[in-house]
């Protein structure tokens, strides 16, 4: 029997151009992860700058999305991380990230990494993950993203937080901007 | 105490960043406008880019927002206008522009303008504007504008349409992208 991993396709789509079930599908997906209201997506999903499908035989088996967070609670994030000085207003939050249990090792998330990487390249990205997920961390240190701060309780959660960046200047320089060219 | 447009001033807000409150009003201001009804303006405001808010005191005088539409629909407009090769899946809809009369004439449709075009910077964005609609589809008002192609009819509206874009290519270059610098 071969090794060879099957080919999963990381497909992108603005939540705008979604019919409402791949919404939903979404949502059902991300809900499986257990670690999101389902409140904060049905609000969160249509305001989404980029929804990230993984697809393996026409079946969507993982999820992912970049999105401009509230800024309040975004700027909340990088101070608990004692960086407020790194708080980027233009800064994407890779979120929402899950593959349905059964389909996890196949290589969902890094078809969703590689094409979230493609799509920002260049631009200032963040994260938040349990400090002690080390399946997380440790693989999204060796891409290119590097720890701001210090591990932190939020409001937002029980567990200790790690918020992690990339192409973050160490402090926020406000003329600069996205420029198209 | 009366108002003085001496403190005319524009915020530009991601609708993640608005309160109830101030989308209950732009809704209000949009609809009353008469060029989108209140149930079409609430739907798509999650997906707006940005919604910029004219406001003197803490009273709300003109609002806009910078759509991000549906590709589907973008292409639409640039096929009806005789230009396909001018659609860019970047550009925003600059759109529900709107001033109560008791606001007009004092300089609020040129503060929001003015706004949102040093928002925009150098990305692309266009507007649908009725031909009949002497006061906004005039492009040597609006000189940032250029006319694309023809003035057309489309089922989304009864209306002779006049598509209007800014920092367009002629041709989409899909080379063309975002980078922060």
């Amino acid at each position: 029997m071969s090794d060879q991993k099957p080919d999963v396709k990381t497909i992108l789509r603005r939540p705008i151009d979604c019919a409402p079930k791949l919404l939903q599908n979404f949502i059902d997906i991300v809900l499986i992860g257990g670690e999101v209201p389902v409140a904060n997506l049905r609000r969160g999903v249509p305001s989404a700058d980029m929804l990230f499908f993984a697809v393996l035989e026409k079946q969507i088996i993982g999820v992912s999305c970049l999105r401009y967070p509230n800024a309040n609670f975004h700027k909340h994030l990088f101070e608990k991380a004692g960086v407020p000085e790194m708080y980027n207003p233009l800064s994407l939050e890779a979120c929402w990230l899950c593959v349905k249990p059964e389909y996890r090792g196949v290589g969902a998330w890094s078809s969703i990494f590689k094409a979230r990487t493609e799509y920002t390249e260049g631009r200032p990205t963040h994260a938040l993950h349990r400090a002690d997920n080390k399946l997380v961390s440790d693989p999204v240190k060796n891409m290119g993203y590097s720890q701001a701060g210090i591990d932190f309780y939020a409001d937002t959660s029980d567990d200790k937080l790690c918020l992690i960046v990339k192409n973050h200047d160490p402090v926020f320089d406000p003329s600069k901007k996205m420029k198209y060219c | 105490m009366s108002e003085n447009a001496h403190d005319l001033r524009t915020i530009i807000r991601r609708p993640q960043d608005c309160s109830e409150k101030t989308i209950k009003t732009f809704i209000e201001m949009v609809a009353a406008g008469g060029e989108a009804d209140a149930h079409r303006v609430e739907h798509s405001l999650p997906y707006t880019d940005a919604l910029i808010i004219s406001m003197i005191g803490n009273t709300i005088v003109g609002v806009s927002a910078l759509l991000r539409p549906r590709t589907s629909y973008l292409k639409h407009l640039f096929e009806c206008a005789g230009e396909p090769r001018m659609c860019n899946p970047y550009s925003l809809e600059s759109c529900w522009l709107s001033v109560p009369p008791e606001h007009r004439g004092k300089g609020i449709w040129q503060h929001n303008n003015a706004a949102k075009r040093v928002y925009i910077g150098n990305r692309p964005y266009h507007s649908v504007r009725r031909v009949e609609n002497k006061n906004v589809a005039d492009l040597s008002k609006e000189n940032v504008y250029e006319h694309v192609g023809k003035d057309f009819y489309s089922p989304i509206s009864k209306d002779k349409l006049r598509l209007m874009a800014a920092n367009h290519d002629l041709v989409f270059d899909p080379k063309k992208t975002f980078v922060y610098m």
